[in-house]
């Protein structure tokens, strides 16, 4: 191999690997390979602490999130939302970002409509939605969520809702998950919410934020899901658990065969670059 | 193959699809369909958040507590709340922030700026060094680095881990104040700290890829799911 | 006498909020006399400041509908695509406000499936946000090929440290390598011990500049009005 070829395994035009990915994604997407996870250290004491709620318990997850970062954290919502449902604990949905009213829609419209249609919003259920404050909004509703919230996006005021009977501030839910793309999100939550409170905290987030969530873990943070790895692992403790009642592979689960393949080109297109650059390095020390 | 009666029949789906690829074609390069998606984004985005703004928090927060009468416009069964003056400041506020848009009164807008900054730092100042300074301070150190085993004798493992935390934390923190304007490192101490931080943006990067990819095959899976019906 | 000046409202508002961390928590029902004062500027000013949040949305809303109706009535470069930028806008915004489709007319949730907005943003909005985005894994790619190269000793340890995460985050990397225990503890250990080092730098720079901006010495951000 001369020289220059060294040099053109470091300068391989771009387009080349958007191509190479593009048909990788495609391909595992259509070949549709599954991986099974199990429940990774961070995720079991979510799990765990979902499993040790009494019944009818208020949980709380939090949609701090917009469509660019839904596929890495609808299937954490959809797999919370499960869990809740078959336990019997009623779950709020509010969000930090204005998309929230929506992607709680989107959580209703895939998940609780077609999985559980005898759940009943506002029973089993209820959406408060966006509130704009942000880190404030969690702060206000330590106190109260009446603070914020006259009713849910229905209209229906607060009082009359029985999924919040026993809820007045962020104290009385068993368990608050923000599942966060940024800010607001779940740093915010911890500064303004968890650090504050006395409710368990745990978070979900894309894998852009996840490193800087780390330090929070395990005294700030109950657990973490970290991007699609971390909702692939909740998903397995619920097919674990509950194999007769969640759907034998769901979104994340899918997601990683065709995560994994385009993991691989990348990592290959690296260590093409790089055995260009030691080769030709070693070639020109050969020379002199 | 792509069946023909797999394909959707939605229109929204259709438009949905057909604004992917006209995003999509910007990786070949910029072009005209890509330059159009872009700005339907910026328009649709900007009204979004506005109606979003002015249903969920403008209405209930400031026009129904000023104007009770006005809730009768969204619903005609519910008493009429009391009416709330305090809601006046931030009505007040917000118009002098509008002002801005008015180059003669562009001077008003530093007071809710002013409002806004105030607040910001008034919050952030205690949560940032309770949950960002003493907390980790104390997970840092909390524990010693020596950390028993439950069957008598010290965890080898996590004491390692706890050691590597400690060292680390103030090898970084020795970076930031033993580097020179235009990122020379002086001391020796410093280039460890340099070493740690370099895991730390590797570990980033490579966790940041993975987001990124889950993005592409979230996007993929319903382009070809839902619109053509592949999946 | 000299007049008021925003900078004592700035300084006032973050004396207040910063008493009230320590005097008032959330949930103590205090009233009267300063502690009544504190706790109702705290409740008051967070309330405020997300209004304040709403105004800005419709400042930036007002905002783009001046410039891109400048370039379309001044016909400047490319003016067409600002055409398609105002019109979507008040189409959007027309739907939005008078909560068009759905439950009964204005009584209804803007935001409920059968409403007009919600089918732009199943067709229009989540299509656009989540694909922009998704174009970001071709470059981020691209970008890793060209940068991640081990040429000294600090960029070996960046790129071994994003390949161990690449790689131990996928089940391929778990079967072969059991690099899923070597990911997590890079994470929870070295990651952890850099970002804490980030983070008590960040506290203390958040801390300082609050201070600055109290005692006016932040020019030219909102501290002296400017």
């Amino acid at each position: 191999m001369s020289g220059s070829r060294f040099e053109a395994l470091q300068s391989i035009d771009r387009r080349w690997i958007f191509l190479a990915l593009a048909v990788a994604v495609i391909a595992a997407l259509v070949v549709q390979p599954v991986f099974r996870d199990s429940p990774g250290e961070l995720v079991v004491p979510i799990f765990a602490a979902i499993e040790a709620l009494a019944p009818g318990t208020p949980v709380l997850i939090s949609l701090d999130y917009s469509p660019s970062s839904a596929p890495e954290l609808e299937p954490m919502a959809a797999a919370l939302t499960r869990h809740c449902l078959i336990r019997g604990l009623p779950v709020t949905y509010l969000s930090l970002w204005p998309t929230g009213n929506h992607m709680a829609g989107r959580i209703v419209e895939r998940v609780i409509g077609p999985e559980y249609p005898d759940a009943v919003e506002g029973r089993e259920w209820v959406t408060l939605g966006f509130q704009a404050g942000g880190e404030l909004l969690v702060h206000a509703l330590l106190d109260s969520l009446g603070s914020r919230f006259a009713a849910d996006v229905r209209g229906i005021p607060l009082i009359e809702i029985p999924a919040l009977a026993q809820v007045t501030g962020l104290n009385d839910y068993g368990i608050v998950v923000s599942l966060s793309a940024g800010t607001p999100g779940l740093k915010e939550w911890v500064l303004y919410g968890g650090d504050v409170g006395a409710f368990p905290l745990a978070g979900g987030c894309t894998g852009v934020g996840a490193p800087q969530f780390f330090p929070y873990y395990p005294r700030q943070l109950l657990g973490l899901m970290a991007a699609l790895k971390g909702a692939a692992e909740y998903e397995a403790a619920l097919n674990d658990d509950y194999a007769d009642r969640v759907p034998r592979v769901m979104q994340a689960t899918r997601g990683m065969g065709p995560q994994t393949v385009a993991h691989l080109v990348i990592v290959a297109f690296i260590l093409l670059g790089n055995a260009g650059l030691f080769i030709g390095e070693r070639r020109k020390r050969g020379r002199r | 193959m792509i069946h023909p009666l797999a394909v959707s029949h939605d229109f929204g789906v259709w438009v949905g699809a057909l604004l992917t690829l006209m995003v999509f074609s910007f990786l070949y390069r910029d072009n005209p369909f890509y330059k159009f998606a872009e700005h339907v984004f910026v328009g649709v985005s900007a009204a979004y958040w506005m109606v979003i703004g002015f249903w969920t928090t403008l209405w209930p927060r400031v026009i129904v507590p000023l104007i009770p009468e006005a809730s009768r416009i969204v619903s005609s069964d519910t008493p009429l709340p009391e009416r709330d003056l305090s809601a006046v400041v931030p009505a007040v506020l917000g118009l002098m922030m509008l002002s801005r848009l008015v180059p003669r009164l562009s001077g008003l807008a530093r007071w809710p700026t002013a409002f806004v900054l105030g607040t910001t730092a008034g919050y952030a100042v205690v949560r940032y060094v309770r949950s960002d300074f003493m907390h980790q301070i104390q997970a840092t150190i909390g524990d010693g680095v020596l950390i028993p085993a439950a069957g008598g004798g010290w965890n080898v493992a996590e004491s390692l881990a706890a050691l590597v935390t400690l060292s680390g934390t103030i090898f970084g923190l020795i970076y930031f104040m033993n580097t020179r304007r235009g990122g020379t490192v002086t001391t020796p101490a410093a280039r460890i700290g340099l070493l740690v931080l370099m895991v730390t943006f590797g570990a980033s990067f490579g966790s940041a890829v993975m987001a990124r990819i889950s993005l592409l095959v979230g996007r993929l899976q319903e382009l070809l799911g839902d619109w053509l019906g592949l999946l | 006498m000299k007049r008021p000046t925003p900078q004592i409202l700035l300084t006032g508002v973050a004396l207040i909020l910063v008493v009230a961390a320590f005097m008032a928590p959330p949930g103590d029902g205090s009233s009267g006399g300063f502690a009544g004062a504190v706790t109702y500027a705290d409740r008051h000013f967070s309330s405020w400041f997300g209004i304040l949040a709403v105004f800005a949305f419709l400042l930036g809303g007002a905002s783009l509908l001046r410039t891109h109706g400048r370039r379309v009535r001044e016909r400047k470069a490319d003016w067409h695509y600002s055409a398609v930028t105002l019109v979507s806008f008040l189409a959007v915004l027309i739907v939005g406000f008078l909560k068009l489709g759905g439950p009964p007319g204005l009584t209804g949730d803007p935001t409920d499936a059968s409403s007009w907005l919600t089918t732009i943003f199943d067709s229009v909005l989540s299509p656009l946000h989540a694909t922009l985005y998704s174009l970001l894994a071709f470059y981020v790619a691209s970008a890793s090929y060209r940068a991640f190269r081990a040429r000294s000793l600090e960029t070996s340890v960046l790129l071994g440290a994003a390949l161990i995460v690449l790689l131990g985050r996928i089940p391929v990397g778990v079967t072969l390598f059991r690099f899923d225990s070597l990911s997590l503890w890079l994470l929870k250990v070295p990651n952890t011990a850099g970002q804490r080092a980030l983070m008590i730098g960040v506290a203390l720079g958040v801390v300082a500049l609050a201070v600055r901006m109290v005692l006016g010495l932040e020019r030219g951000r909102g501290g002296d009005g400017s």
